[in-house]
């Protein structure tokens, strides 16, 4: 049996041709098709202005590769197991620099697709792992808003909770 | 393992509480800035100059292992209220566990994340680490020995968390052979207020495995003293019987398994829990 294709237009008005189960990994495309009854007409463009073709393209390539994966557990005993993990598929195709991983995350938040999005972000916190804080604040631009007597109570707060 | 935040129930402090001792530890739930924390501020939330929403920073925050969370504080102020706030740190345990966390200040799962005090207060309890943080008592007959892995018995089920991937195990002789652990709290001010403030249960727990060809008497004993219990007790003093010590424990309480000749092939696991 053939599937059946849609289309996926970008921000920048890219239209994607994809496998309607591929799209389905997207929990927001799949609602809009279903609330919209767009399942069977071959013709309908689905707009998805929050994302540009770059990062469309890229997420249509992690979810083609990953299409055949089980669906995520609701209840499971081995939940632990698998929260540090990430594949070298994953970690070759997220191998791209700081911007594009950020928008991954947005793109994938925003489209609703939770395996995406968990490897994106463990992505970015293997990045802040074993970082003291200056480094983080240079790695990722932040700024140091806490006063020197701020910093000495979280400091002394920290301490205590050393004790352990 | 799972289990442990189920047992802790948050009670009020009352001064007739036998456990009290005394606490520095003011916990902050969420830190209160001398400057007013301005909510709209984006620093923190920015990475590079694209702007993410704070449930993202959190659901990135919470892939960090919770050992290196506390420092992250110290980044930001945003970054400070996620880690110190208990929504962050129950969606940390709800991923981990299949039972529902409860609702508790942060620091309570950061103690029970980062140390092993709440599953086993003990510190090495099979030999892992040689004769660290026990004391000898008695050491009869053949003495204590650390075999890795047991001689006398089937080796120790490997993926107790406990053992670390260890299955060594310490072996007594045909006499009596006892040790001791002193596990003080005075430089724990964080458990200690864990403890005053919500009463969990304390597991105190061994694996214990007797030899083929002999039986063997296991008994495994706490006694919680007060702070004022004075430096210059000695350990001896302790392992001696309460009734016998000028000292009255707060609790006592011991648990034995014998093992019969020709039984003890297996390892099995000795629980106590101090309610």
């Amino acid at each position: 049996m053939e599937m059946p294709n849609i289309k996926l237009q970008s921000s920048d008005g890219e239209t994607f041709e994809v496998d309607v189960e591929i799209a389905k990994c997207s929990v927001t495309i799949k609602t809009m098709l279903e609330d919209l009854g767009m399942d069977d007409e071959e013709e309908e463009v689905v707009p998805l202005p929050n994302v540009n073709s770059a990062i469309l393209r890229k997420v249509i390539q992690w979810a083609t590769y990953h299409k055949d994966d089980p669906p995520p557990p609701e209840d499971d005993e081995n939940k632990e197991k698998r929260t540090d993990d990430i594949s070298s598929w994953d970690a070759d195709f997220l191998k791209v620099d700081q911007g594009t991983l950020f928008e991954l995350i947005l793109a994938a938040n925003y489209l609703d697709i939770k395996g995406l999005l968990d490897v994106t972000c463990k992505t970015v916190a293997n990045m802040i792992k074993g970082k003291a804080p200056e480094e983080i604040r240079k790695t990722f631009n932040i700024k140091n808003d806490f006063t020197a007597s701020e910093e000495e109570q979280v400091r002394k707060e920290n301490e205590w909770c050393e004790e352990k | 393992m799972g289990n442990m935040l189920k047992n802790l129930q948050p009670q009020c402090e009352t001064s007739s509480s036998k456990f009290k001792m005394k606490g520095e530890f003011t916990p902050v739930y969420q830190f209160k800035f001398l400057e007013p924390f301005d909510e709209d501020s984006t620093n923190g939330l920015c990475l590079n100059n694209v702007y993410l929403p704070e449930e993202i920073i959190e659901n990135i925050l919470s892939y960090v292992p919770p050992t290196n969370l506390l420092g992250l504080t110290l980044v930001c102020k945003r970054w400070c209220n996620i880690i110190k706030s208990e929504n962050f740190w129950m969606s940390i345990y709800n991923r981990r566990h299949p039972d529902k966390a409860k609702k508790l200040p942060w620091y309570v799962f950061y103690s029970y994340f980062t140390t092993d005090n709440f599953h086993n207060i003990l510190r090495n309890g099979n030999g892992q680490e040689q004769y660290k943080y026990w004391t000898i008592v008695k050491n009869y007959g053949d003495e204590f020995k650390i075999e890795n892995p047991p001689i006398g018995s089937e080796p120790l089920p490997p993926d107790v968390p406990d053992f670390n991937g260890r299955t060594s195990c310490f072996a007594t002789s045909y006499q009596d052979c006892s040790k001791i652990q002193e596990i003080s709290l005075r430089n724990k001010r964080l458990l200690r207020y864990i403890l005053n403030k919500f009463m969990p249960h304390i597991y105190v727990s061994e694996w214990v495995a007797g030899r083929f060809d002999c039986g063997c008497m296991y008994k495994l004993g706490i006694r919680g003293y007060s702070e004022e219990y004075s430096e210059d007790m000695s350990l001896d003093s302790i392992a001696d019987s309460p009734e016998g010590s000028s000292l009255m424990p707060l609790f006592y309480m011991t648990k034995k398994i014998v093992i019969e000749q020709w039984e003890g092939k297996n390892g099995k696991s000795l629980v106590l829990r101090v309610v």
